[in-house]
């Protein structure tokens, strides 16, 4: 299909398990382990999705959303935050940061699938 | 990608993250108000919660969930990490591993011991903020409740008013795809625009959403299904559903709950209701609930210390290690070309390039052999390079401890400091896992044994807290760990009389220091008072020693009374290549590994002196040294008897030296140490054997080895 997803999570098995997922489903994707590694990689490619977790060492979802969003050509691009906080305050943070919207964590990657074919088709 | 590794990495990953949690958890003890750690440990039972969720174990995630509930609150400072919290989360710990050890097996986690942990956690949730914890995120398979509708049926009416987020194109959100969600509801019958908000032209900013929309759709779905399309706007944007027509007919489920016939909770329950088998036996008069909880326990901890024997065996690997060994590959193959091209440079008309490089028939011997020296300094360096790919920190094993050392001392209402040193020191993988149990046992030993109470110490004038300290180092070929405590230290008396009560000692019997001290590593001499503590675990300090010397390691004792123990074990280190001293001994050769050679000469006569009671001694340069002969030690044929005519090697181990008599010195080569084979039994004495160069067995010896069976021999001698 052409289209390329970032993925960035620090758990190894998150990661695996999503890359896996959406190469099987035809999307080419680039991992990262933590917001700063994903916003050095960046530049590099072109991406047409961010996905990212929320808690991660370094620079955590929200921060790498709000970079992500400054960053050229990408104020419009989908960016989803994965997380497992049922609360309110904190989508409603998400959403100020930028994100487009967010998948609760623990999801089974199927799913990831029907959001992102959503947001890229 | 592959089901299997993927498993593999998922239980590796856990693994991980239940270590980070315990120990993180075990230093907050003493920091609770560290937020970085407390943020930390969030993270590792967060990611718990999300893989294990991810890979389908809704269980794990679903309990890890109620784990990070705990965190969460201690992260906004609704309560602090006191003792009791602490405790609470450890227990939360210990049950995540159990759980993951069962899944790891391949079998359903215990949900028992889970729920039971829950319901603490809850208890204390509630009672720490003074208000009920908000509902917890149940994965949906918890949810045994029928959704509403019945599609095809009754559909009704309603009318959504959308004035959306002003931000939502800044988020990459589109109304279109919403419009296309709600039309996969039902039937769409109105759109209209409402432009309430929109500015004039000249002030409208084409990034913000201005317009909103009144949607009147016709279907059967709830509120909560039209309420989806919106999911990441509704927090944002005014949002109202009203329904055009009134409510109809609703499922049988539904409707008991709605007359208040069962409750919602009751039709949960009714679901995880499941008798269990301990139950069952209790129930039938079969068992007492006694010792189903007693048998049970046994199985938790037997599971929870089985688990690394679940995971697939991998290896975490220093990959600076990984690149000096491909270093070393990619010079052997340069070396090679350079061989290769070598032996086809030399030579005349039958090399030809085009049938790809004959060995030619006249070569440099002087070249080759310089490259042959190279190609075997290069192997040996790999051979190293890739057995020190298994080594791994003792500290890997040593941080175990902290979790055991506190709760032993929490059982025995003691204080016991656990003080680690030499962490560092790198031991074979193999090696290290089984020196784990046995040095649990000293541990367990150190502190039910060695160390007194608190008031016995005090009156004692030591300080209350008592000490344990795990330290290691590596000194020549083997890697020494010691155990040692502060405590009482071995009580000569009490040991006699056990070993004389046991009939292992005949009375009166004179032993020294160091003898006494070994006899407790005699089976069956276990001072048990605490069977319970051995009991079904197969440990016992004869168990300690027998394992230890299974590695070819030893076990040695040093005690003061009223000051303390040393429990030190002598781990060899097991590298395959020495470089080794041939000697001959009648028709037999023998290798003498170089790092225990001191030196070696051909003593004049007047050197060598006989003493009765001691054996044959050596004077160098004024030093008497032990003479061994080695013909004697192996009952060799025809040998050198005279030591003038021969060879004396001076050689040490463990700090002390001797002589060993061979025939002829043969030389000193790189030599591949292989195990004789599971055929033969282990002896003290040889190491290994090899094969040399003329195709002749020659046995590696031991020197310690061979020092201890002849002190054995020596006292059959004089007995």
């Amino acid at each position: 299909m052409g289209k390329t997803i970032m993925f960035v999570d620090d758990s190894t098995t998150m990661r695996q398990l999503v890359v896996f997922t959406l190469k099987d489903a035809g999307y080419s994707v680039v991992e990262a382990v933590n917001g700063k590694d994903a916003l050095s990689k960046i530049p590099s490619v072109k991406i047409d999705m961010l996905i990212t977790d929320l808690n991660m060492p370094e620079m955590d979802g929200m921060q790498l959303i709000k970079a992500f969003r400054s960053m050229g050509g990408y104020r419009f691009t989908p960016a989803f935050i994965l997380t497992t906080e049922n609360h309110a305050d904190k989508k409603a943070e998400a959403s100020k940061a930028g994100a487009t919207g967010w998948m609760v964590k623990p999801f089974v990657p199927q799913n990831l699938i029907g959001l992102i074919q959503k947001f890229l088709n | 990608m592959d089901m299997e590794r993927m498993w593999g990495t998922f239980i590796e990953e856990m693994q991980e993250k239940l270590a980070e949690i315990e120990s993180g958890l075990l230093v907050l003890e003493s920091a609770p108000d560290d937020m970085d750690l407390i943020n930390t440990i969030f993270r590792a039972v967060h990611t718990v919660k999300g893989s294990s969720g991810a890979m389908g174990q809704t269980d794990i995630s679903g309990f890890a969930h109620s784990v990070e509930e705990v965190l969460d609150a201690l992260r906004n400072g609704a309560f602090r990490a006191d003792h009791s919290v602490v405790d609470l989360l450890l227990k939360g710990a210990d049950t995540l591993r159990e759980m993951m050890c069962a899944i790891a097996a391949r079998e359903a986690p215990d949900m028992v011991r889970a729920n039971e942990v829950k319901q603490l956690i809850k208890t204390a949730l509630e009672a720490k903020a003074g208000q009920t914890t908000p509902g917890s995120v149940e994965a949906a398979a918890e949810s045994a409740i029928p959704s509403e509708c019945d599609c095809g049926d009754i559909q009704n009416q309603y009318l959504i008013r959308f004035m959306p987020d002003m931000d939502m194109f800044r988020r990459g959100l589109n109304p279109v795809r919403i419009f296309d969600d709600l039309r996969d509801l039902g039937t769409v019958v109105s759109i209209r625009a409402v432009t309430d908000r929109v500015p004039g032209i000249f002030e409208i900013d084409p990034e913000t959403a201005y317009m909103g929309w009144e949607i009147v759709i016709n279907t059967c779905s709830g509120r909560e299904e039209l309420l989806a399309p919106f999911e990441f706007l509704s927090a944002t944007s005014d949002i109202t559903i009203s329904q055009i027509k009134s409510d109809d007919v609703n499922s049988l489920g539904i409707m008991l709950i709605r007359e208040g016939i069962v409750s919602e909770q009751d039709v949960r329950e009714s679901l995880n209701d499941q008798k269990r088998l301990g139950e069952i036996l209790v129930e039938k008069g079969k068992a007492s609930q006694e010792c189903i909880d007693r048998v049970l326990d046994k199985q938790r901890t037997a599971k929870a210390d089985t688990f690394s024997g679940n995971v697939a065996s991998s290896i975490r690997v220093d990959i600076k290690k990984l690149d000096h060994l491909i270093n070393l590959v990619g010079e052997m193959v340069i070396i090679h070309s350079i061989f290769f091209q070598l032996l086809s440079k030399n030579g005349g008309a039958h090399n030809d390039a085009s049938n790809g490089g004959e060995i030619s028939d006249t070569v440099n011997t002087e070249q080759v052999s310089a490259i042959l020296s190279q190609l075997q300094r290069i192997g040996k360096d790999i051979q190293e390079s890739t057995m020190s790919l298994r080594m791994l920190p003792v500290g890997e094993v040593f941080h175990r401890f902290h979790r055991l050392v506190r709760e032993l001392a929490a059982t025995r209402s003691m204080e016991i400091d656990l003080i680690l040193s030499g962490e560092e020191t790198e031991m074979d993988k193999s090696v290290l896992e089984k020196i784990s149990d046995p040095m649990v046992h000293l541990v367990r030993n150190a502190i039910d044994h060695g160390l007194e109470s608190v008031e016995e110490r005090l009156a004692c004038g030591k300080p209350a807290r008592g000490s344990v300290h795990l330290n290691a180092y590596q000194a020549g070929d083997a890697v020494y760990i010691e155990v040692e405590d502060d405590g009482r230290g071995l009580n000569r008396e009490r040991i006699m009389s056990k070993a004389i009560e046991k009939g292992i000692v005949p009375e009166g019997e004179p032993l020294t220091d160091e003898q006494v001290w070994q006899l407790i590593f005699m089976p069956g001499f276990s001072t048990a008072k605490n069977v319970s503590d051995v009991s079904g675990r197969g440990v016992g300090m004869d168990v300690v020693k027998r394992n230890i010397e299974a590695l070819n390691g030893r076990v040695a004792v040093q005690t003061s009374p009223g000051r303390g123990s040393i429990i030190s074990l002598r781990i060899p280190l097991t590298l395959a290549i020495i470089d080794g001293l041939i000697v001959s001994v009648g028709e037999e050769r023998y290798i003498i590994p170089i790092t225990a050679v001191e030196e070696s000469f051909r003593p004049r006569p007047t050197d060598v002196k006989t003493v009765s009671g001691r054996g044959e001694l050596v004077d160098i340069r004024g030093q008497y040294l032990r003479l061994i002969r080695l013909h004697e030690h192996f009952r060799i044929d025809n040998p050198r008897l005279n030591p003038w005519e021969a060879i004396v090697v001076v050689v040490h181990y463990e700090g002390k030296k001797c002589c060993l008599l061979a025939d002829e010195l043969l030389g000193q080569q790189q030599v591949v140490i292989k195990n004789l084979g599971k055929a033969l039994p282990k002896v003290a004495d040889i190491a290994g054997g090899t094969i040399l160069g003329d195709g002749r067995v020659a046995l590696v010896l031991d020197v310690g080895g061979i020092v201890s069976i002849a002190d054995l021999e020596d006292a059959y001698a004089r007995a």
